[in-house]
């Protein structure tokens, strides 16, 4: 079979669509290279200072689309703009122009190689990264000279697919911030958790991205076709391509209008059993999406995007005004909150130290305790926020009552300081812990005399169960779920809940997988939280089935002790009792 | 009356002059009527160059001799040192 050039890439955001690529092309512009008259040279120079003049107005009105946007990005324009005026860029060119008779566009090049390689010995990364900011300020120069556009300052067209090497936060953020909806989205660079993919899911554009040489590979006006939900590009896609995309399109449009029709269908069983589906999500503007999808409310509302991409913390205003806009934007609807789980990986750019082992390391609550610079703020601003709707709040991997208790003992602290300086806040807010170490399920019941809920996050009880990193290509197989030893362990916390009147929800990924939809009903679990688009299939599997179907499934599956057969075994049952809710290609992800 | 003065001055605020720091003090200096050179750890910019400021990767602790000729150097170097001193407003805030 022929077919257009096929890549693979990260599926970042769900549907598949057909358009002609709108390519960005982020990389350096290839500038030319003349040597001028003497008399030219009044000439070049004027060119470079209207260039410059040009280039900082882009920048103003790029900094003016962000207002409203987290101040990080206005920041890094505003030091863009300080760079375009630095007289030793400008100064250096003109003397370039005038001593070597170069043309501007040859000697903003060379002025800025010149400055980048006072970069290159700085032992400290934060500084040497700056050598990119020298380069794309050179770059925005060049590209004024030559009048090639080559950053996205507006939207492209509704049918065109944007295909860059990467998109900077700032294009990112104009993307949302325009609300404009564009056919798709496919980037060289980025994975699932990136602005780009956030951004994309948040507006319900199918993007594909880390597609390697994308936009290599992709001309300017090329047909482009790209299935987001399996992370397939197809460039100038033949009939049979196309036939393939426009199915993934379909089903997608199928799975999506089956669900708006079930957006105000209740998530209960046959025989009554009711179970409370909410949302994970990391930003206020995915909030359409998940009410259009069903989600009764957030049950985890990650806040480390508010510290993606930075060097410095967010400001208490900009945790404040965030939470604010996402209890106004759920009004009536519960929204958990957890504080940031940052380290291991995740830590601050500025701040990282690497670890030998990061998720056994200071990351989650234990790296709030030890940063109360960063913690106070987010708990102080939690409690600004807590008049303006149902906000619930919760930490991350504790591990036990004393971490706990520390916690606690700032979380009040804030309540105290932003009453005493005069704000409104909530008589209390309901605090919950995430159950996400084997030690918390251990100590369940004495942390549950503590807290008004438990959030399981099975992603990391999982691998911290079962001491296998999911990253680790050589025992990712073992990343099992529906281990007995997991079972048992879920089993525990939704008792131990049970008995101390307090509500038990689970939200990892397995929440939103429906092959354990059975599973976790028979474990007793009556609140699931899930990715926005999981909702539908999850509830219609919910009032399809019977809590006596779920516990039938349950105790067939745990009479097999063999770890690799109770995962196979449900799976198989799964797609034998609901083919129809179990198509191929929409078979969700093991874990 | 062109007059030099020179004054060592510590960065206190926990990042370092980085970009945020760097672009307050080029604001600065930026519009002062003086020449101003930085020298840190033996390396000498442009005071009035972001990308110059940014080269010495000053870290917190770091001493930072700051040099200003030309007219009102004393008045100069008061705001310069005083923005180093405030830690370039990054440690502000209640908490």
């Amino acid at each position: 079979m022929t077919g257009g050039v096929r890549l693979s890439g990260v599926p970042a955001s769900p549907g598949a669509a057909v358009g002609r690529a709108f390519l960005l092309d982020s990389r350096r512009v290839q500038e030319p290279r003349e040597h001028i008259p003497p008399e030219r040279a009044a000439q070049e120079v004027a060119r470079l200072h209207d260039a410059i003049a040009r280039s900082d107005q882009q920048l103003a009105e790029i900094r003016g689309k962000l207002l409203g946007q987290p101040q990080e990005h206005a920041l890094i324009i505003e030091a863009h703009r300080l760079m375009l005026t630095d007289p030793t860029l400008i100064g250096g060119a003109e003397a370039l122009i005038k001593s070597d008779l170069v043309n501007a566009e040859w000697a903003v090049r060379r002025i800025v190689r010149r400055l980048r390689t006072a970069f290159d010995d700085i032992d400290d990364p934060y500084f040497r990264e700056r050598q990119n900011d020298v380069d794309y300020v050179g770059d925005r120069i060049v590209q004024n000279l030559l009048g090639v556009p080559t950053e996205l300052t507006e939207p492209p067209p509704a049918d065109a697919v944007l295909v860059s090497n990467d998109l900077s936060p700032a294009e990112a953020m104009m993307l949302l911030g325009s609300g404009h909806r564009i056919a798709g989205i496919v980037t060289d660079l980025g994975g699932r958790t990136s602005h780009t993919a956030i951004v994309a899911r948040a507006l319900e554009v199918p993007a594909v991205l880390g597609c390697e040489r994308a936009s290599e590979l992709v001309g300017q006006g090329d047909l482009i076709a790209l299935d987001g939900t399996a992370g397939l590009v197809v460039i100038e896609p033949s009939e049979q391509d196309l036939a393939e995309i426009e199915r993934a399109a379909g089903e997608y449009r199928e799975e999506e209008e089956r669900a708006l029709a079930t957006k105000e269908l209740e998530a209960r069983t046959t025989d009554g059993i009711q179970v409370t589906l909410r949302a994970n999500i990391e930003l206020v503007e995915e909030v359409p999406s998940i009410i259009a999808h069903g989600a009764d409310g957030v049950g985890l509302y990650r806040t480390e995007f508010l510290f993606l991409n930075r060097k410095e913390p967010p400001t208490e205003e900009e945790h404040f005004q965030t939470y604010r806009r996402l209890l106004e934007a759920l009004p009536g609807r519960p929204v958990t909150v957890r504080t940031f789980d940052l380290g291991g990986e995740k830590a601050l750019a500025a701040r990282a130290k690497p670890e030998v082992n990061p998720s056994l390391g200071l990351r989650a609550v234990r790296y709030c305790l030890a940063h109360p610079e960063l913690f106070l703020p987010q708990l102080r601003a939690l409690w600004r926020a807590s008049p303006y709707g149902e906000l619930k709040v919760m930490f991350p991997m504790v591990s036990g009552v004393s971490e706990l208790r520390r916690a606690r003992a700032y979380f009040e602290r804030a309540r105290e300081e932003v009453v005493r300086d005069g704000y409104r806040v909530a008589k209390s807010l309901p605090l919950g812990i995430m159950v996400e170490t084997p030690a918390a399920v251990e100590v369940a019941d004495l942390l549950a005399k503590e807290v008004s809920f438990f959030s399981v996050g099975t992603n990391d009880l999982i691998q911290y169960t079962l001491a296998i990193d999911r990253t680790n290509q050589d025992v990712a197989y073992l990343y099992q779920p529906l281990h007995p030893a997991i079972l048992r362990m879920l089993g525990r916390a939704v008792e131990v809940g049970r008995q101390h009147g307090i509500d038990v929800a689970l939200c990892g990924e397995m929440a939103g997988d429906p092959a354990y939809t059975l599973i976790l009903l028979a474990l007793g679990v009556t609140e699931l939280s899930m990715v926005g688009n999981s909702i539908p299939r999850v509830k219609e599997l919910l009032r399809r089935t019977s809590s006596k179907e779920a516990k039938e499934l349950f105790q067939s599956a745990l009479a097999l002790a063999g770890n690799d057969e109770v995962e196979a075994y449900v799976r198989h049952e799964m797609r034998r009792r609901y083919p129809d809710l179990f198509a191929q290609p929409a078979e969700a992800h093991a874990g | 009356m062109i007059q030099r003065q020179e004054r060592t001055v510590t960065v206190v605020n926990p990042l370092g002059l980085h970009a945020r720091a760097a672009a307050q003090l080029v604001k600065v200096t930026a519009r002062l009527d003086c020449d101003v050179t930085l020298e840190c750890d033996g390396q000498e910019v442009n005071g009035k160059s972001i990308m110059g400021v940014l080269t010495l990767a000053a870290a917190q602790g770091a001493l930072v001799k700051v040099t200003c000729e030309g007219e009102g150097v004393k008045d100069a170097l008061d705001r310069i040192a005083a923005l180093f001193e405030a830690g370039f407003y990054e440690l502000g805030g209640k908490t």
